[in-house]
């Protein structure tokens, strides 16, 4: 080697592999074996290492959080215009289809994963600007305006009075502090959220960016800053969460929503919503505290006086003594039901009633209706003023108030096995049904028995005391010899007990209506009306 | 060329970004993160020595991250997970220095050596100041020797230096990213590092102390 600047192309690259680990053990120990004997073959190889080593002065380039925060968030659109492209090519039809359910798929599996990122991390400026509008999406886009919500409160205030409760009230509370906050206390309110909350906002945000045109994005901007900064501005925000509550609680609230929305004009508006409010009837929540009344209620009842006289008079006259009230389910059950003949007799106008030409049966209607009148009265008291409210306001009043109390009696809607194994031998099923369940595997039977469980006590509807329901067997022909015979047939309303019935349309449990009552109404098919 | 189940396993089994980059296919998004966290540092110098402008390196590298993104569902682990990540981004800066020279936007092209405004010698003496205590003055001379002898190099002998010296690459891995031979990443290599040579040498033989070359790696 004549100049070690410039050396032979071979050594170079056999030098420069030397130093990279790149050659084979033999020619590394041939390097190895030259480097000890030849000074300017090693000072060549120590001159590209020293130059090697200096490359360590080279900066290295170190990022910070926005750089990752703004990947992800351009992940995150690029993702999302992927998804219109794909949503671009396909047949109008599938289009439509496909928006409505990106939130669901396309979270999923197409760039919810990014954004879950983002919301759960790094709340980025657009959601926390809008915190308050992507929190509460639905109920802002509901085609909302400030003379709708206002004519809410004059015209529909009694529709929605049941939902201005405690739970509205820290809804709103949270809206508007959540409005009041700076950037720092939202990004800090998004940060504390529970991974369910967090879910919900991801899915929001989601929405609010994906779905929404940006014209719709701009109006409910613009919404929610006129209703935060309006005159009422408590009232409209307290009515638009109160619609809102309302609306989640319609059957079919999808379809109600959408047709509502759609609807403009605040008058048609509003009289749809009493349509849709008097055509459907909500099951009515039920504290703790009111169910414990209840059942003491009903614990009261069972043995007071004249109520077990009252019932001893509807053994004699409609019943056979069972004495099945071996447990405090079934014990509540048997006074419940007697209950429910009561209320049926007490609600029947007198002058639909035709007297009968038996003193005593009149004298016992008398009885059963003074009798209603006390449980009655001591069953609203258990309730809350909204509560009884809401019970008043039901289709069928006083069915509803012991449907209350049955649901404030059952520890469980769901029959443990030993229920079942109790219900089994109670008598209720029949000698062939029985054989038929003793045919099956176990679970099978289970299973089975739940079915036949909950017809006989609780009802396909899980309500006992929905109008004309014998309480007890007999539906559906099931219980061989045990037809109702001719009679007055069962009402759809509260009707009461009339002169020519002869159940009370509420025997207890395990006695069973006469033989000669009215047939049971065909299951899914509206109860016969009573003969004029 | 189908990959066989034997590699995919392997690499599985050895590498544990695949591990990660396989959780991201199945739309996992810390995994995702978690790639990112690793990597953005790496990937965002690399470019910024192949391209010469830090807020571009970061615009490319948030291309190559969306390229991953975008590639995952396709992802296959053919090889290490680092050899598929730079990969995209030799493809992603080509394209930029393409775009660049195309444009001539930016002059890539350092200044021979001997120009005398070019001089890294004279640079740094220009960059003395007074003020300045004498061992950060050498600490930036040398590291201006160094960034303009990177400089020097063409791109596909930068690559290679970037990869194998701080990626700590193979030969036959830096091949396959830059879809070269192994020879010809040997001999591009030896190229380089004889011309790095040739430009640094000259600092380090006038006796500018340095005497731990890797103790100040970081800006």
């Amino acid at each position: 080697m004549s100049d070690p600047h410039e050396p032979d192309e071979s050594i170079r690259e056999e030098l420069v592999a030397y130093l990279d680990g790149e050659l084979s053990p033999e020619e590394a120990r041939a390097v190895e074996e030259r480097l000890s004997r030849d000074e300017r073959y090693r000072r060549e190889m120590q001159g590209f290492d020293r130059a090697w080593n200096a490359l360590e002065e080279l900066p290295r380039a170190s990022v910070d959080d926005s750089f990752t925060k703004t990947t992800i968030e351009m992940v995150a659109v690029a993702a999302e215009k992927d998804l219109a492209v794909q949503t671009q090519a396909m047949p109008t039809v599938r289009r439509r289809r496909t928006l409505w359910i990106a939130g669901l798929a396309a979270v999923a599996a197409t760039l919810g994963f990014a954004l879950a990122r983002i919301v759960l991390d790094h709340p980025d400026r657009v959601l926390l600007a809008n915190l308050p509008l992507v929190q509460h999406l639905d109920a802002y886009n509901q085609n909302l305006s400030p003379e709708f919500l206002m004519a809410l409160q004059k015209q529909a205030g009694d529709i929605l009075e049941p939902y201005r409760d405690e739970e509205l009230e820290h809804q709103l509370k949270a809206l508007q502090e959540t409005e009041a906050a700076s950037t720092a206390e939202r990004r800090a309110l998004v940060e504390a959220m529970s991974d369910g909350e967090k879910a919900a906002l991801q899915a929001n945000i989601i929405r609010f960016r994906e779905q929404l045109l940006p014209e719709k994005r701009e109006l409910l901007v613009a919404l929610q800053k006129e209703l935060r900064d309006g005159k009422n501005s408590d009232e409209l925000q307290r009515n638009m969460l109160a619609y809102w509550a309302w609306l989640q609680d319609r059957r079919d609230a999808g379809p109600v929503q959408a047709d509502l929305r759609k609807t403009e004009s605040i008058e048609d508006r509003l009289a749809m919503m009493h349509k849709i409010d008097g055509e459907q009837n909500r099951r009515i929540p039920l504290s703790l505290e009111e169910a414990k009344k209840l059942r003491a209620v009903v614990k009261e009842f069972a043995t007071d006086r004249e109520f077990q006289d009252v019932t001893r008079q509807l053994w004699e006259r409609f019943g056979r003594r069972g004495g099945r009230d071996r447990d405090e389910r079934s014990r509540n059950w048997n006074v419940i039901a007697i209950m429910g003949a009561l209320q049926r007799a007490a609600r029947q106008p007198e002058e639909h009633e035709e007297a009968s030409d038996d003193p005593a049966l009149n004298e016992l209607r008398e009885s059963m209706r003074d009798l209603w009148k006390r449980i009655h009265a001591d069953m609203l008291a258990a309730l809350s003023a909204n509560t009884q409210m809401k019970v008043d306001r039901a289709e069928r009043p006083h069915s509803e108030l012991l449907g209350l109390a049955w649901r404030a009696t059952q520890e469980s809607s769901r029959p443990s096995e030993e229920d079942l194994e109790k219900f089994f031998v109670s008598g209720a099923i029949d000698a062939k049904r029985m054989q038929e369940l003793l045919g099956m595997p176990r679970e099978r039977m289970l299973e089975q028995l739940r079915i036949d469980y909950r017809r006989e006590l609780i009802g396909d509807d899980g309500s006992w005391f929905g109008p004309g329901r014998w309480s007890w067997g007999d539906r559906d022909g099931r219980r061989d010899g045990r037809r109702r015979g001719e009679g007055r047939p069962s009402d759809d309303r509260d009707r009461g007990l009339n002169g020519r019935e002869r159940n009370p349309g509420g025997a207890p449990r395990g006695e069973g209506p006469p033989r000669d009552g009215p047939p049971p109404p065909p299951r899914n098919q509206p109860p016969p009306r009573p003969p004029a | 060329m189908a990959i066989s189940d034997s590699t995919i396993q392997r690499y599985t089994h050895a590498d544990p970004d695949v591990r990660l980059m396989l959780r991201v296919r199945e739309d996992d998004a810390a995994a995702f993160e978690e790639l990112m966290l690793r990597y953005q540092n790496r990937v965002v110098s690399l470019l910024a020595h192949l391209v010469g402008k830090r807020d571009m390196a970061e615009d490319l590298a948030q291309d190559v991250f969306l390229r991953i993104y975008r590639a995952r569902k396709r992802y296959v682990p053919g090889s290490k997970f680092s050899t598929w990540l730079f990969t995209i981004t030799n493809n992603v800066a080509s394209n930029a220095l393409r775009g660049l020279s195309r444009r001539r936007e930016v002059d890539l092209k350092p200044s021979s050596p001997n120009d005398s405004a070019g001089n890294p010698l004279e640079a740094a003496a220009v960059a003395a100041s007074a003020l300045m205590p004498t061992r950060q003055l050498d600490k930036e001379e040398l590291r201006q020797v160094v960034q303009h002898a990177i400089e020097s190099l063409n791109e596909r002998q930068r690559m290679a230096v970037l990869l194998a010296k701080f990626e700590h690459l193979s030969y036959l891995e830096i091949a396959e990213i830059m879809e070269m031979s192994p020879q010809a990443i040997k001999s591009l290599l030896s190229r380089a590092r004889s011309k790095l040579r040739e430009m640094i040498e000259p600092y380090l033989e006038q006796g500018a102390s340095i005497s731990n070359p890797g103790s100040n790696g970081d800006e």
